[in-house]
């Protein structure tokens, strides 16, 4: 290690503050999963200049650095491969303003997410994301890791809750940075990030009114099967409760010895159900349709958590169900597949299948009202044989879980266990857009190295290289309308292959591009996928919203996405405000300019697997890509309250210009961003100067035949 | 740093407890209510960490001891990670193994060697040592003391006790009539004195003498061993001795028999230091010396020496006939809240008063996670007319005295208790009632550094006081 860096390093936090002793060294290679590296030093300092004055230094030798909280991760994330050296923020632990009236909290990332939860009860209010280990895992991981947990199956996950980030990118400048910012939605990018752009060091959470009356019930069952067809039945029902946990005899008795919380002994799968709100006839009226179903399904207990206290001790015993499968065998690997909530029986299936092919011992566990599975597969890392067929049989089930249509974690995050399964999840085009993200915020890839997204030979690759086919013209195109998908991409790789400069247009009522060629989503305009028992909705980015929500509310289902125009143009222009639209989207593919299809997310409620690009495109102005199609997740009720709005323009700056580049990097796609003035919606766009006359080649016959055919 | 070796022979006696290390899977559940982790943020001051950094001892994976010392000494054996843990891993007893392979392994300073090993075990030597320190420290000698390195070479730990104790009594418990006439050795003059006599009756009968009025009244009065004995720990005889009167007091105002029997030092400074051997010599010393009594209850008014002696069958558990005798003598062990409720204090308390202020309650880390031990205090001080107990928020943290521990880790001892002044100021409290010296002599010296004027009290101490406010 070089001694001029510790050195500098200990001018940053204090002698204390800089772990070299070997030993301690060793005791941050670890966290709670199976992955192991050992840092070149420790760092800890003791406020957030320390952070950024110590990240610069870190930059300056360009040595690699990885971020750490309490280390509960279950993926390598805060692993420091590359023997990067650790910023342990854990003595970070300050909640610096509580805001009762806005209900918003300012904190420091080393705060304990337990801490921040009592904190604010006592104040009424509510932090919803409650992932297991929140007795000790920090809210800076949890926005490292975009963590989940039981209640998010009704209130989301933390990105829905972050509201602003005080943020070291990994050249150790600050900035800060909200959602409220105009222009992309930068926050939602770095939320789930994996500290693989940086690091925050403060971070704004929105808090909700803590519900009036909560009611758990505990279901029991003589087979796991019942139980999970149960939960299928729940939701299909068009019923929301604010949990609804499997766990399967293995998973109840080890818990059960530890916590005394009641949980029957003899069953073979039991539901944790909790229904929540300020009206206690509706709680009772859910209360009593959950029982039905139960019924239905043959259960064999079905009670209430008589009082507070027994709910606290179930749920201490739900949440401690990773500690408590120590009781049974010294490590665990769980894994943390996400598929759409109707696959969840054929998924169950398939993990059974899986361990027993492979003779091993799994305890099930499963955030199952959000098709989110936590199967536990117990093993000794001492047993080096059993450990590779432990992992062997990990990866199965995480291909099984994509071969579902979902993906390979729904919270947990990716790290440096699940890199390489993000191939079997994203295409390669996908994983050089999150490269190109990458090198935008860290271009040295000092940041947490080598995680999330699968190696490649270089650690940072350069954008695809784009043949370029026909002469550059200076000429502009009048709206070119693409009848389906094909043609568009067919039609982007055209205008890439010639440079030429383009932008992208909805229904034309909001933001359209005045000045160089133009690619409408007009045609593109069907529903993909209705699935009425996931609660789900893919449709091309040409539908109107509007038709959409008609057609959901004909199954009793609601679309939560406000205003008028189609789902492109109301998303890049972030016209729908209330309920926030970055909380509805689940999926997302996108056209890059280079005429690349990416694609983002599944039908899956909860997915945490590589960066949340979609967000992005929310306030994009088109700027980025080409919106194909959108997944929204659906709800059994409407809204409490709507609202869109204008438009609202914002100034492209240096951060916008740079993640600009890893979409587009010919900076090809217009960067307008602003609506389009009365007199230019009511002038149609000057129309096309004809093409140009291209050198005769097989390609460009074939792109003149599409332009023929669909130039306006 | 010297580098050094793991000693084999203690290694391989440690084997067997792989398998207790390998049942963290580090979860790190614990981590968040270690409060040296709280203090400092670093995984080597937490249970996983101390864990962890054990098993890479025993797996060979850290090879050098000196290298985990510091990890391993600063646990403060408080427990209560063990109690947040799911598969309830005793990292404080692993960390006294820990402790145990390190000084085998390494070595301890000769100081501590002579007084855990030649001074404590010796009542009298230690009476008289104490007597010696504390009298040249009143005389104001101390400062030579300290520059001449005497008390230094002594002990690291008492040249930092004389920092933070800043009143040293000069007379110990024994030293006073209220505990003399109940001194296992007055007993045992008496009973020598009954059987003397009885042999003298017998002799007088014999020879066919008048017997004495006097000697007839004598024989009368067969001497009854009590079933009660106060066990002296050393904070109440010598640290603080108004706490071992108090306790008298309150055995008397309960008109209960007792007796105080001659002890060793219970051994709990030797099991920190992971100095085993020395605990089960102690350990048995005590035991034959309890044995003798056959007392129904042994009460200690110290939470952390009624742990300690609760759990000396943990030191025994290699050795079948000591594992007997000790389990029956732990079993008779009272801590001194659950004893007062048992023995109906609480009726006498209902008709006392208070009206000096907001009390809190502080529980010492061996009352509350070494015996679970957490409401019959809280019963006591809430049955008091006109007392308003007031909560101290986290109060499941150790407020870092841990005995000896903020002697010898002064700086960690001080930033684990900055935290608990601040909560305990934060209750508005005007006293503060806790069952442990080490953690009242910690508490009082945090708050005297801060200024506040907020009163620490033993437990009996404050009962005594409570009791003499009758309405």
């Amino acid at each position: 290690m070089n001694s001029s860096l510790i050195a500098d390093l200990v001018t940053c936090v204090g002698e204390d503050w800089v772990l070299t002793n070997p030993a301690d060294l060793y005791l941050y290679s670890y966290d709670s999963g199976l992955d192991r590296a050992l840092p070149s030093a420790v760092v800890l300092p003791g406020n957030t200049d320390q952070v950024a004055k110590v990240v610069a230094v870190l930059a300056m030798y360009k040595q690699p650095f990885v971020a750490r909280g309490a280390a509960t991760s279950l993926c390598g994330g805060p692993i420091p491969l590359q023997n990067a050296v650790v910023i342990a923020l854990a003595r970070l632990t300050k909640i610096k303003k509580l805001n009762k009236e806005g209900m918003e909290i300012h904190v420091e990332p080393g705060v304990v997410n337990l801490r921040l939860q009592q904190a604010v009860e006592a104040e009424h209010l509510f932090y919803p994301p409650d992932p297991g280990s929140q007795k000790a895992c920090t809210l800076g991981g949890n926005v490292g890791a975009n963590a989940g947990g039981p209640h998010c199956l009704k209130y989301g996950v933390t990105s829905q809750y972050v509201m602003g980030l005080d943020w070291v990118m990994p050249d150790g400048r600050v900035t800060r940075l909200n959602v409220e910012d105009p222009g992309f939605d930068i926050v939602g990018l770095l939320v789930g990030s994996e500290g693989t752009l940086g690091i925050a060091t403060g971070m704004r959470l929105k808090l909700l009114p803590l519900p009036a009356y909560v009611r758990t019930m505990l279901v029991s069952f003589s087979s796991i099967e019942a139980a999970i067809q149960t939960v299928t039945d729940i939701i299909a029902a068009g019923i929301l409760p604010a949990t609804l946990e499997a766990m399967d005899s293995l998973v109840v008795k080890a818990i059960e010895a530890f916590v005394h919380a009641g949980y029957p002994l003899d069953a073979a799968a039991v539901l944790l159900i909790e229904v929540d709100g300020d009206k206690p006839a509706e709680l009772n009226f859910q209360a009593v349709r959950i029982k039905e179903l139960c019924d239905k399904n043959d259960c064999r207990e079905f009670r209430f958590a008589k009082d507070e206290a027994e709910r606290a001790k179930l749920w201490e015993g739900r949440r401690g169900a990773y500690a408590a499968m120590a009781r049974l065998a010294p490590n665990v690997l769980v894994e943390d597949g996400a598929v759409p909530r109707t696959k969840l029986p054929e998924a169950l299936k398939k993990i059974q299948e899986i361990a027993s092919a492979a003779g091993l011992k799994v305890a099930l566990l499963f955030h199952a009202g959000d098709g989110n599975l936590h199967p536990q597969i117990l093993f000794d890392e001492r047993n080096a044989a059993q450990t590779k067929i432990v992992k062997e049989a990990g990866h199965k089930m995480l291909k099984a879980c994509v071969d579902l249509g979902g993906t390979i974690s729904g919270e947990h995050g990716i790290g440096s266990d699940k890199r390489e399964a993000m191939r079997w999840l994203f295409t390669r085009e996908t994983l050089s857009l999150f490269r190109r993200l990458k090198n935008v915020f860290d271009p040295e890839n000092l940041s947490n190295p080598d995680k999330l997204i699968p190696l490649v030979s270089k650690a940072v690759l350069p954008p695809d290289p784009v043949v370029r086919i026909g002469k550059e013209s200076e000429d502009g195109f009048g709206p070119l309308v693409p009848q389906n998908e094909q043609e568009m991409i067919v039609s982007v790789k055209m205008l890439s292959s010639q440079t030429k400069p383009f932008g992208v247009q909805g229904a034309r009522t909001k933001h359209g591009v005045h000045e160089h060629a133009v690619i409408s989503t007009a045609k593109l305009n069907k529903i993909l996928d209705f699935d009425k028992g996931n609660l789900t909705l893919t449709v091309q980015a040409g539908a109107l919203v509007q038709d959409l929500r008609t057609h959901v509310e004909k199954a009793k289902q609601f679309l939560w996405v406000a205003g008028e125009g189609t789902v492109g143009g109301v998303i890049a222009t972030k016209s729908s405000v209330t309920p926030p639209l970055r909380d509805l989207i689940l999926g997302m593919r996108v056209l890059l300019p280079t005429g690349e299809v990416v694609q983002f997310g599944a039908k899956t409620m909860k997915n945490v697997a590589g960066y949340d690009v979609p967000k992005l495109f929310i306030g994009s102005w088109g700027t980025l890509g080409i919106i194909l199609d959108v997944t929204f997740r659906l709800f059994p009720t409407p809204p409490k309250s709507t609202q869109a709005q204008t438009p609202v323009p914002f100034v492209f700056k240096d951060i916008h210009r740079r993640i600009k580049t890893a979409f587009d990097p010919q900076g090809i796609l217009s960067t307008r961003t602003s609506a389009l003035t009365a007199e230019e919606i009511a002038a149609p766009p000057p129309a096309p100067a004809g093409p140009n006359a291209p050198e005769p080649s097989e390609v460009d016959e074939a792109m003149r035949k599409i332009k023929d055919k669909f130039w306006m | 740093m010297t580098h050094s070796h793991v000693d084999i022979k203690s290694l391989k006696s440690l084997k067997k407890f792989e398998d207790v290390v390998a049942a963290c899977n580090r979860c790190g559940f614990c981590t968040s209510y270690c409060p040296t982790y709280n203090a400092t943020g670093s995984e080597q001051y937490s249970p996983r960490g101390r864990n962890q950094a054990f098993r890479a001892l025993l797996e060979g994976k850290i090879t050098d001891p000196a290298l985990t010392k510091d990890i391993i000494d600063t646990c403060l054996l408080c427990g209560e990670c063990t109690t947040i843990c799911f598969s309830e891993v005793p990292t404080a007893q692993l960390m006294m193994l820990a402790r145990d392979l390190t000084n085998k392994s390494i070595g301890l300073p000769l100081s501590l060697k002579v007084i855990i090993k030649f001074i404590l075990p010796r009542p009298s030597l230690f009476y008289w040592m104490l007597k010696g320190s504390f009298f040249a420290k009143r005389l104001g000698l101390s400062w030579l003391f300290r520059k001449a390195g005497i008390l230094g070479k002594l002990a690291p730990a008492l040249a930092a006790a004389d920092q933070l104790v800043d009143r040293v009594p000069l007379r110990f418990l024994k030293d006073h009539d209220r505990a003399r006439a109940h001194q296992e050795e007055a007993i045992l003059r008496a009973e020598h004195a009954y059987f003397e006599n009885q042999q003298k009756l017998v002799s007088i009968k014999a020879a066919g003498k008048k017997v004495p009025e006097s000697l007839l009244r004598a024989v009368d009065a067969k001497p009854q061993r009590p079933k009660i004995a106060y066990l002296p720990v050393c904070g109440s005889q010598y640290l603080r001795p108004s706490i071992g009167l108090a306790t008298l007091e309150l055995l008397q105002f309960l008109k209960l028999d007792f007796v105080i029997p001659d002890l060793l030092c219970c051994g709990l400074p030797a099991a920190s230091y992971g100095m085993l051997e020395s605990v089960r010599e102690m350990a048995k010393e005590n035991i034959k010396r309890l044995e003798r009594g056959r007392y129904e209850s042994v009460l200690a008014d110290d939470s952390s020496c009624a742990a300690h002696a609760k759990e000396y069958p943990k030191f025994f558990q290699d050795d079948p006939d000591w594992l007997k005798r000790s389990t029956a003598v732990s079993q008779s062990v009272r801590e001194l809240s659950s004893f007062l409720v048992q023995w109906g204090l609480i009726e006498h308390l209902k008709k006392a008063h208070w009206a000096y202020g907001p009390v809190a309650y502080h529980d010492p880390c061996k009352a509350q996670y070494g015996q679970k031990i957490v409401s019959p205090p809280r019963a006591l001080l809430s049955a008091i007319p006109g007392l308003q107990l007031v909560p101290i928020a986290e109060a499941d943290q150790c407020c870092g005295g841990g005995g000896t521990y903020s002697f010898v880790h002064p700086d960690m001892s001080r930033d684990v208790l900055s935290r608990k002044i601040k909560n305990i100021t934060d209750t508005q409290c005007r006293t503060v009632v806790t069952s442990g010296s080490s953690c009242l002599i910690q508490l009082a010296s945090g708050l005297k550094k801060k200024g506040s004027t907020i009163e620490v009290l033993h437990l009996s101490e404050f009962l005594v006081r409570v009791l003499k406010n009758k309405k």
